[in-house]
């Protein structure tokens, strides 16, 4: 019946809630906007195992060696680009990771467990799905990234993030087994919402496909200067908006991409722009979790429609 | 030759193809732009504007959709699905302050499951005086030929009840689920008691279609005023969609014929901060422009009705 349910809609999950009838999130010093930066540090295998329902390499025979060294050249050189942009402008981000690159490269895993950062697990590689998985090796491979991840880094996972965005019908009730606080596998919200899982908690942090470089700068081959109106016009918005209701912008990167050498500047003025404005709270997944929780469980307790 | 057949190449006999004139269908006849019967819009305006504001559901499990274009990933998509509710609960409350913002009534085709959950939405349009269109009961599950005419009959008809259970009023419009049809769908949206399609983008004017015998008038929806065909692979800018939309409108409105110009805007879409903020450049830019006559789909019906009476 769950897996029913979980087919045709995603009501089991959550109830239905119109953004207008909610209370506000308030948001530390007041500010207006929740900014959350995620880098998506990941590995893609060379000859990765056949998968029944999808090819993690679709373009070409394997290997596809020009993908791969695309996605390779951000462990090389992307992601070192990506920690100087943290330390200059001291953000806190979330890192969501494909746990076998802290063990393939643990000089990666060293550096990040240095920051001030949580951890989103983002399944082992990116070219193993949770997509056809029973609930025991989907246990195992969440158990297996929060492991990883303990041993590389000494940090818990805080957040899940399905590994090429897949999901089994109950993802939500074994990250939630697991300990792991937020779940940013649904796009269906502005601000983060409780998700109903079989036992525990669990929020709900909105990510996003379109404040995303892998879609629109990776797939789609948009300019670095498209990439930085797309965000600003998103932020403006938020701002006017969070006069009266602050949201969060989520913003979706990935150090093969955003960080290299053709854009990097372009994110460095859209991280000095948006985490330098007064307005804004940059906060971790955690974090903003935390915050939504708190709106929730208040407006429960007051008998406020959520 | 036996009449209106003419034979095919190679089957012996005439060395010339002939194609009979006229539609390769039944449904309209052909119409040439020039030398149509001029239209007239209320008030001497000159472009029918009209915002359809699309609310849409969407099934994760590919296995209790219906069909899929080749690509279309076949397993489980909560990415898909959660983005289409943003549309139902955030996109569709962000674009109704944008067309409060001008005066704009919307019309709103929308899914049966967001009728059935999504009550302060279904409240708002009421309230409003925003008018609701029967759109299947998900995107996932497209009219195509290969149903029977009594589970077409069934998807249109339930949409149908559906939103006249929820508003007291059945809906007078149907746009497919995806815009999705059979070669039956006219005939069975008629004989429905519908009396408006939007799944046509052939023309920058109404027009009638006969089909069962009964008579249903298209409005014409294009790909160009699209923003799920135009933005929904994330291949052309915001910005770009929005000077288009402009350029749109003011080619319609230095033209000599009266013409309609309707925008089909997703709320799980054109809702998102980034592009709200170019739809509500251009609706600002339209309520300026003299001639302009904001509309919902029935009363440009009614008004293409009136004025082309016979």
């Amino acid at each position: 019946m769950a897996d029913q349910e979980a087919g045709m809609d995603l009501s089991s999950r959550y109830d239905y809630s119109a953004i207008v009838d909610r209370p506000p999130m308030v948001l530390p010093g007041g500010a207006r906007v929740a900014l959350w930066l995620i880098f998506n540090v990941e590995h893609y295998e060379y000859l990765p195992p056949p998968h029944p329902l999808r090819d993690p390499w679709p373009s070409r025979p394997h290997p596809d060696v020009v993908n791969y060294a695309r996605r390779d050249y951000g462990n090389r050189i992307g992601v070192w680009r990506m920690l100087d942009l943290l330390d200059r402008y001291a953000l806190r981000a979330t890192i969501s990771v494909n746990s076998a690159v802290l063990d393939h490269f643990p000089a990666i895993a060293e550096e990040l467990a240095r920051r001030d950062v949580d951890f989103m697990g983002h399944g082992v590689y990116n070219t193993r799905y949770a997509a056809g998985l029973d609930p025991d090796a989907e246990r195992a491979m969440i158990a297996d990234v929060v492991d990883t991840v303990a041993r590389r880094t000494g940090r818990p996972v805080s957040g899940w993030l399905g590994p090429a965005l897949t999901t089994t019908p109950v993802t939500p009730d074994l990250v939630a087994e697991a300990g792991i606080r937020y779940l940013a596998d649904y796009l269906h919200d502005d601000e983060p919402c409780p998700i109903r899982v079989r036992a525990g908690e669990l929020m709900s942090v909105p990510y996003s496909l379109a404040l995303n470089d892998s879609p629109m700068i990776g797939r789609m081959q948009h300019s670095a200067d498209t990439f930085a109106r797309l965000v600003t016009d998103q932020f403006e918005v938020y701002h006017e908006e969070g006069r009266v209701r602050p949201k969060v912008l989520a913003l979706c990167l990935h150090p093969y991409a955003v960080n290299a050498p053709s854009r990097q500047r372009m994110l460095q003025r859209l991280l000095e722009h948006l985490a330098g404005h007064p307005d804004v709270w940059v906060a971790t997944g955690s974090e903003i979790a935390e915050v939504g929780r708190v709106a929730w469980a208040g407006a429960a307790q007051s008998g406020g429609r959520r | 030759m036996t009449a209106g057949r003419p034979p095919l190449a190679g089957t012996g006999g005439i060395a010339r193809n002939v194609r009979p004139g006229g539609m390769d269908h039944d449904l309209y006849p052909f119409s040439a732009a020039p030398g149509r019967a001029p239209l007239a819009w209320p008030g001497g305006a000159r472009v029918a504007l009209t915002v359809l504001l699309v609310v849409e559901s969407r099934v994760p499990d590919p296995a209790h959709a219906g069909w899929r274009p080749p690509g279309a990933p076949g397993w489980l998509d909560v990415s898909a699905a959660s983005l289409a509710d943003y549309g139902s609960r955030v996109g569709y409350f962000r674009l109704a302050e944008l067309l409060a913002g001008v005066g704009a009534r919307a019309t709103v085709p929308v899914n049966d499951s967001v009728v059935a959950v999504a009550r302060p939405l279904v409240a708002h349009a009421r309230s409003e005086g925003w008018e609701l269109v029967g759109h299947g009961p998900s995107a996932d599950h497209p009219v195509t030929s290969a149903s029977t005419v009594a589970a077409e009959t069934a998807l249109l008809t339930g949409s149908r009840d559906v939103i006249r259970a929820a508003t007291g009023t059945a809906p007078r419009g149907w746009m497919g689920p995806a815009m999705s049809e059979s070669w039956r769908t006219p005939a069975v949206a008629a004989e429905a008691g519908y009396d408006f399609l939007l799944d046509w983008g052939n023309d920058d004017q109404p027009y009638r279609m006969t089909a069962g015998g009964r008579e249903i008038v298209s409005v014409p929806v294009p790909v160009d005023t699209s923003d799920l065909f135009v933005l929904g692979p994330y291949a052309q800018t915001p910005w770009d969609f929005g000077a288009a939309l402009r350029a749109h409108l003011d080619l319609l409105l230095d033209e000599p014929a009266a013409s309609c110009m309707t925008l089909s805007l997703h709320a799980h879409l054109s809702g998102q901060p980034y592009l709200a903020r170019h739809v509500a450049e251009f609706l600002r830019y339209a309520a300026g422009r003299d001639g302009v006559w904001f509309a919902r789909a029935s009363e440009v019906v009614d008004a293409y009705r009136s004025a082309t009476s016979v």
